[in-house]
């Protein structure tokens, strides 16, 4: 059984470390880019209810995370909210299963319930169809392109979803 | 204290007045349970994510293996040219988007030359003395040996640092992915301070050295130093503002035998074996650098090969593309430039001129803001007005005729409106000069502004007669048959040429960079016609103009407006070839749309309407142009549909409306042939610029035939009704009807749809 779970995080309450751990080597192996603890604590400070973790129950408690998106929400500019899918990494036994499609799902739920947002936006590696269909399936399109926008060198494509009219509003500003 | 606190800073800080809290510090940290974030809510933790890691691998520097390397061991002379190879990688890889310390700077020699050089410098009063050539401390062994090895690579290295500068100096702003001038400290801009002289004695010495001897490795290492000295020719053009001194190409084309002639060692050179930590990671660790490790990034021979002929042959193009006749001549020239793609290298294909040929361009083209550093850009606007819509027209001299007008106040609001104009102008050169993503977004921050500018050059010109009594008209031929007189509107003409130019670039370069997915490419293309079709009739506005005023004219004002017709004529030839293409593209995506092969998003979160607003954002704002609604894209779709609609059955429906596209694509593909002959007849460049163009039309003769092939493999498929049923179910279940984008040997804006069945 999978199950699934946004991160609890209580300022008062110190976190468990063990979940981020989890989270973090998780991330470290799947994807090209490093990040910094920082980055991690950035994330999940900031929207908690944004970090989907999935679960395998018949794993020990300890190695259960199998996957996880990290995203957060945002008003961009001053004038619309726009939600950031940050990273999405599923553990390679697990794949093909629709673990990320439930994952995005459910961050997509999030920032229309919790946070308004008027578009999520995220960028993918030119060179990633499995994520590239993964997010142009929810209905992503490309914006702009890129270049050599890794550090490996490789050209991003910009995605964004529209959820309000506002995204699509062109003014000086936006 | 900063990470970027430099030595002499350190010093002056006051560091009596400072108070030791490090104790405190450590008493403090040890409440702090491992693995928690301490934080101020009013921090956010934004800033820290940028923090490099400590013992994480990914992004702590310290833990790279620091191997030693003695910089005054003996070398032999095949280990010479291994250095000088590799060297020559690292350079050409630099110039490949990467960072200096994971080419160039790994060399232990250079790092070397770089650390002793900064020391030096700091630590002595004598600067003249230290900028010379030969003060220049090296290594002990070679500052004061003879050896011919280290005589051979002190000069190539050196010339390649000195041209490393010179890159790095040409003063022209790009950006880090562009060109990445990460230096670690390292002063390298201190080699630009050698007299030339002395750098060009260094080499010219050690190349006489080379020369007088017949061993292979020798042969081999002049080959480099031929090629090295043929960049250094570069330094004096750079400077020069007479357009005649960039005819002589002569030293890139012996610089390309010399290349072809390198490349054929690559047998004795791949033999050579690499030396041990000679080339490491080390110097990310011993010198400032805020940034994670990486690995040393160094191309193949063969690949160093192919950058060096792209390096060559890009200047080739940019000395040509600098010896344009007039604005209309550049302009062909500038859209030659900015077309270029390197589809023989591998993983290039959307990588434009190299970027030292884009740079030198830019630097001389658009020197201290005059063109060639001698013609003010207002000056050369009217040159390029007077080619496209203003011939001789009075407008162009309102400024300084006072027998015109000697009004202050229309003088002021041309003045400012040409300002504006100049401005938009200069961004449109350099939008050629840049990688092809960074043309796409030049071109469309553009449409916006050249948008806001042609509603002033309208409220301008509509003024002038009336306020002004200048009066200026053209009489055309009305589709029902009648003459009328009409205003010419020159400014405002351009301006809306440029805008309209502007807003088709952005769709078409959208499909060269693959930003539509194939269920948006029928949208496309039928908004790209759309823009394509006003273009068009702009254009034939501004060919009636011409002709009137070609008929009027006398003498000298004759010619001038010849030109201006035979540079509209091109242009319209150009537009009428893209158009029917597209149109045949269009309808080859009607007939994928119609037997529902083009997926739309599985999981849609969001809807079509939304999805065209955005896509259609850069757009939403213009003025005229008006942006058509979605109602508008799906009454179109529904009235290609409308001529079917006696059909009994869906199947049959959709087999008509397939068939009458398949043979309107044919009929349109004809028509590409002879528009695409008539249009390689026209081009008004010669030489390089016409042969390079023609080529661009061949691919689109590619492009087309290859549609035609598309529609005819369709027309047999769609004879078979069980296919187009299968296709017409609600869900197919199979996969197997799959329509991806096929880019080879196709022009890039006309990709081919690749049908799977
Ligand atoms: C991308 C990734 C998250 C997908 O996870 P997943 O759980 O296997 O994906 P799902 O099973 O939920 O598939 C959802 C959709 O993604 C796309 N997709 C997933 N795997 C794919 C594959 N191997 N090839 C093509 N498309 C694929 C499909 O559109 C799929 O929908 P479909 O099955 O209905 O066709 C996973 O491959 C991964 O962790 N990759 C490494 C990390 C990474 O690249 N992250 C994205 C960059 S931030």
């Amino acid at each position: 059984m999978i199950s699934y779970k946004h991160l609890e995080f209580h300022p008062e309450k110190p976190t468990d470390n063990n979940e981020i751990n989890q989270i973090i080597e998780l991330v470290k192996v799947n994807l090209s880019e490093p990040y910094c603890i920082y980055t991690y604590r950035y994330f999940l400070n900031q929207c908690p209810q944004l970090c989907y973790i999935a679960y395998d129950d018949e794993k020990p408690k300890g190695q259960n995370i199998i996957a996880v998106s990290i995203s957060k929400a945002e008003t961009h500019q001053g004038v619309r909210v726009r939600g950031y899918l940050g990273m999405i990494a599923v553990d390679p036994a697990y794949r093909g299963k629709g673990i990320a499609k439930t994952l995005i799902d459910k961050s997509i739920d999030v920032m229309i319930d919790s946070y308004h947002c008027d578009e999520i936006v995220l960028e993918t590696e030119v060179d990633n169809p499995q994520a590239l269909n993964l997010y142009e399936s929810f209905g992503f399109i490309r914006t702009r392109r890129l270049f050599r926008y890794y550090l490996n060198k490789n050209d991003a494509y910009r995605l964004v979803l529209p959820l309000t009219e506002k995204s699509t509003i062109r003014t000086y500003f936006l | 204290m900063s990470r970027h606190t430099n030595p002499a800073e350190l010093n002056n800080l006051e560091l009596d007045s400072w108070v030791d809290i490090t104790q405190q510090f450590f008493e403090t940290a040890k409440n702090v349970k491992h693995g928690n974030i301490v934080k101020l809510e009013s921090l956010d933790l934004m800033e820290g994510t940028d923090a490099k890691e400590i013992l994480n691998p990914a992004l702590d520097t310290g833990l790279i293996e620091d191997e030693s390397y003695d910089c005054d061991r003996d070398l032999t002379l095949d280990e010479t040219v291994r250095v000088v190879a590799n060297i020559t990688s690292c350079l050409v890889t630099w110039l490949d988007s990467s960072s200096l310390p994971v080419t160039l700077f790994s060399c232990r020699y250079i790092e070397e030359i770089l650390t002793r050089f900064s020391a030096l410098l700091s630590s002595s009063t004598i600067v003249e003395k230290i900028f010379q050539v030969s003060n220049l401390q090296y290594s002990n062994k070679l500052d004061q040996s003879d050896s011919f090895t280290y005589r051979i690579l002190r000069a190539y290295l050196i010339g390649v640092l000195n041209f490393t500068a010179f890159v790095l100096n040409i003063p022209v702003l790009k950006d880090e992915e562009d060109l990445n001038r990460v230096s670690m400290d390292l002063n390298i801009d201190l080699l630009l301070q050698f007299p030339q002289k002395d750098v060009a004695d260094l080499v010219n010495s050690a190349y006489s050295l080379l020369e007088k001897r017949d061993d292979k490795n020798s042969k081999v290492l002049q080959l480099y130093f031929d090629i090295l000295k043929r960049l250094q020719m570069l330094y004096p053009l750079s400077a020069s503002v007479n357009q005649g001194d960039f005819q002589d190409t002569l030293f890139l084309h012996e610089a390309t035998g010399f290349i072809d002639k390198l490349s054929e060692e690559n047998d004795y050179i791949d033999s050579i074996p690499q030396i041990p930590h000679l080339f490491t990671r080390g110097i990310q660790k011993r010198k400032n650098n805020i940034f994670p490790p990486r690995p040393i990034k160094m191309h193949s021979f063969t690949i160093c090969i192919s950058y060096l002929h792209y390096l060559f042959d890009d200047l080739k193009l940019a000395m040509d593309v600098l010896c344009f006749q007039d604005a209309a001549d550049l302009r062909n020239r500038l859209y030659i430039f900015g077309s270029k793609r390197n589809e023989k290298l591998p993983d290039q294909e959307h990588t434009s001129t190299h970027i030292v040929a884009a740079l030198f361009l830019e630097s001389i083209l658009l020197r201290d803001g005059l063109i060639l550093g001698a013609i003010p850009v207002s000056e050369f606007l009217k040159q390029d007005l007077s080619s496209l819509t203003a011939g001789e027209s009075v407008v162009l001299s309102l400024l300084e005729d006072d027998k015109l007008t000697n009004d202050r106040a229309i003088k002021a609001r041309a003045s400012s409106l040409l300002q504006e104009m100049e401005k938009t102008y200069i961004s449109w050169i350099q939008s050629f000069l840049q990688n092809p993503s960074k043309q796409r977004d030049f071109f469309l921050d553009s449409v916006v502004v050249w948008d806001t500018i042609q509603v002033t050059a309208d409220d301008l010109e509509t003024s002038l007669p009336d306020d002004y009594g200048l009066e200026d008209t053209f009489k055309s031929i009305q589709p029902d048959g009648s003459l009328s007189e009409l205003p010419v509107m020159p400014l405002s003409s351009y301006v809306y040429y440029m805008k309209l130019d502007s807003m088709v670039q952005v769709v078409f370069r959208g499909i060269e960079l693959e930003i539509y997915k194939p269920w948006e490419m029928y949208q496309m293309y039928w908004y790209g016609l759309y823009l394509l079709s006003t273009l068009e009739s702009h254009i034939a506005r501004m060919k009636d103009v011409a002709k009137y005023k070609l008929s009027k004219a006398e003498g000298e004002s004759k010619d001038i407006w010849k030109k201006t017709l035979d540079h509209i004529n091109f242009l319209i030839q150009e537009t009428i070839v893209f158009k029917t293409l597209a149109q045949a593209q269009q309808y080859t995506w009607t007939i994928l749309d119609n037997l529902k092969l083009l997926k739309l998003p599985k999981y849609n979160r969001t809807t079509p309407q939304l999805l065209y607003q955005l896509r259609m954002k850069p757009f939403s704002s213009v003025g005229i142009p008006q942006l058509p609604s979605i109602q508008h894209f799906q009454n179109f779709a529904d009235e290609i549909a409308e001529g079917s609609l006696r059909f009994r059955t869906e199947r049959e429906r959709v087999q008509d409306i397939c068939f009458r596209c398949s043979s309107a694509v044919r009929q349109l593909t004809t028509e590409v042939k002879t528009a695409a002959s008539q249009l390689k007849k026209i081009h008004p460049s010669r030489g390089r610029f016409k042969a390079d163009y023609e080529r661009g039309v061949d691919q689109i003769l590619r492009s087309s035939i290859g549609v035609a092939v598309f529609s005819t493999k369709v027309n047999k498929k769609i004879k078979d009704a069980e296919f187009v049923t299968q296709c017409l179910k609600e869900n197919p279940s199979n996969q197997a009807y799959d329509v991806s984008l096929s880019r080879a040997q196709y022009h890039r804006f006309f990709r081919l749809r690749r049908l799977n069945i």
